[in-house]
């Protein structure tokens, strides 16, 4: 069903198959049938738009008729999508150490209300730390009752990470939005 | 642009949407036709001059869904074939009862039935 129009320039033939790729690929989520028919119908629009538009060439008038009709996604670069899906499950990785680490110190901010005296930051004299659920041998624990609200502090810093990393990874305009991105219903 | 324009612009924006499609079941009620005329038609009213002209589409289709239009693809003599758009007895329907809220606004608007 879809249109065949006969244009005489190659920059006409080179911009209308880029609108018929970029169509394709804005359906690309309707059943066959539906997709060919809208695919069909939008070509039809374009051709009878073009016909009636101002312009000196056909390559002028089909860019202007295509223009009109409004903006359509475009299948993004190969390369990138390796890019986006290593970014994706990066940030899966991410958020899931970061909320590991997050649950640790709660449980350590708890532990510490019944072993005040084992759980804390841990100082050795030759530099080295340690968080650490029992009295360390040679160490000074430098908190004290300080503990959980340094703790609390780090676990809300940890949890806006958290929440700053979904929003830029996995939130709706995510690397990989763009593979996802269905016809616009845009009377907008 | 200044405020006031601002302010206009997302009221218009947000006003369009809200009635697009009694706007399209408007003309199809006036006889079928198919997407390119609808456009034209369409580019008259107020805050739809420089509609994106592909937006029908999506809207045309989820209406044929509801049920408030019907499509057929029509051969012409030029040759590509066209597809028809058509309200059903149930889009008219809807469209009297678009309008009477419409019309209800309108009063509202003019200080007329503020107290009903």
């Amino acid at each position: 069903m879809s249109a065949e129009p006969e244009f005489q320039s190659r920059e006409a033939k080179r911009i209308w198959a880029d609108f018929s790729a970029r169509l394709e690929w804005t359906y690309r989520d309707l059943p066959r049938e539906e997709r060919d028919e809208a695919i069909a119908e939008a070509q039809m629009h374009v051709l009878e738009a073009c016909a009636d538009a101002q312009g000196t060439g056909e390559a002028d008038r089909l860019n202007a008729a295509i223009r009109r009709f409004g903006p359509l996604a475009r299948r993004p670069s190969r390369w990138r999508v390796p890019a986006a899906l290593a970014l994706q499950y990066g940030a899966i990785l991410a958020i899931g150490t970061l909320a590991f680490l997050t649950l640790a110190l709660a449980a350590m901010m708890i532990a510490e209300i019944f072993n005040p005296s084992g759980v804390g930051l841990w100082v050795f004299p030759d530099g080295d730390w340690s968080l650490s659920f029992n009295r360390q041998a040679g160490g000074e624990e430098i908190l004290g009752t300080w503990f959980i609200p340094v703790m609390m502090v780090v676990c809300a810093v940890l949890a806006g990470v958290i929440y700053g990393v979904h929003r830029l990874a996995l939130g709706e305009r995510n690397p990989l939005s763009a593979w996802k991105t269905g016809p616009n219903d845009a009377a907008s | 642009m200044t405020p006031k324009d601002d302010v206009l612009e997302r009221w218009i924006s947000q006003a369009r949407k809200g009635y697009f499609e009694m706007l399209l079941l408007s003309r199809l009620q006036a006889g079928r036709a198919y997407g390119y005329q609808i456009v034209a038609s369409l580019k008259r009213a107020p805050g739809f001059e420089a509609l994106a002209e592909g937006t029908i589409y999506p809207v045309l289709a989820r209406m044929k869904k509801d049920g408030l239009v019907t499509a057929e693809w029509v051969a012409t003599d030029a040759g590509a074939p066209r597809k028809y758009y058509t309200t059903t007895a149930f889009g008219a329907d809807v469209l009297t009862e678009m309008r009477r809220v419409w019309k209800r606004m309108g009063d509202v608007l003019d200080n007329q039935g503020m107290d009903s």
